[in-house]
């Protein structure tokens, strides 16, 4: 045991030592009152904590592609068509008969 | 549960030692000795390593004996001066008085007596025999907060026991 200098703490030291009883089948009934399952799910707790915060980003990364997926299509699909509309103009400018439409109506008209 | 009954077999008595001075009642403390440890088996998924069992339940057991006070109650007050407060001893020379002659049970009275903050310093260090980094640790405030309230507590002890001093020949 430690010895100090000053008496009153030796004295606090060497008060007797007051251990109560030795009461393990008390704490054993008292832990099998405890639910089970409650414990069981405290100790996932942490792994379902996780497994739902990567879900949340994956659903996030797949919202976010799909996103930029469907601008994607629309860029491409409008890029196309002023492509089309572009030449289609360029080419009736330069021959106004060159446009099947404006050819078919010309033919009927005859 | 075989691992845990081992630990409660070879924690138990110090913590009761440790609690009983703290709640003053051996029935108390039985209860709440036994509370720490449901406790401690609900959250034993919580203990980093097996080695800080110890020192882990002590913490539990300080906890439960504050919620006990509080449904007594209201916390003692500590003096506002106990943070930053003197680290001298605000009584008598300890050298006047023989602590040796004054009765055990006079001692656990008066460490009884004192505010919780106090009799928690003064029963982990000197009753339970923890370090002071260790009771730092266990009360979650800093290492010179318990030398401060250490200090405190034997100058109000010294005050209390006055009385029944004898003085050295």
């Amino acid at each position: 045991m430690k010895r100090y200098e000053s008496p009153l703490e030796n004295a606090l030291c060497q008060l007797p030592r007051d251990e109560g009883v030795d009461d393990w089948e008390d704490l054993k009934s008292r832990l099998r009152r405890r639910r089970p399952y409650s414990t069981r799910f405290r100790k996932h707790v942490g792994t379902l904590k996780w497994a739902l915060a990567c879900l949340a980003i994956l659903m996030m990364v797949g919202f976010w592609q799909a996103v930029q997926g469907r601008r994607s299509v629309v860029a491409s699909r409008s890029l196309e068509l002023r492509t089309w509309v572009a030449a289609h103009d360029q080419a009736v400018d330069s021959d106004p008969y060159a446009d099947p439409w404006s050819q078919s109506v010309a033919e009927a008209s005859r | 549960m075989l691992a845990f009954e081992r630990l409660y077999h070879a924690t138990r008595p110090r913590l009761h030692h440790a609690v009983v001075h703290l709640v003053g009642s051996s029935e108390e403390a039985r209860e709440i000795v036994q509370k720490a440890f449901v406790k401690a088996w609900e959250r034993l998924s919580d203990l980093q390593e097996d080695a800080a069992f110890a020192g882990w339940i002590r913490r539990i057991a300080v906890n439960l004996v504050r919620d006990f006070w509080r449904s007594q109650k209201p916390l003692d007050e500590i003096a506002e001066d106990d943070e930053e407060g003197a680290l001298e001893d605000s009584a008598p020379d300890p050298s006047e008085i023989v602590f040796e002659r004054i009765e055990a049970q006079r001692l656990r009275r008066a460490v009884s007596e004192l505010p919780l903050a106090f009799r928690e310093v003064v029963v982990l260090h000197y009753l339970d025999g923890s370090p002071v980094d260790e009771v730092a640790r266990t009360l979650e405030i800093p290492r010179g907060t318990v030398l401060s309230r250490l200090s405190r507590a034997r100058g109000r002890l010294r005050l209390q026991l006055a009385p029944y001093r004898e003085v050295a020949r």
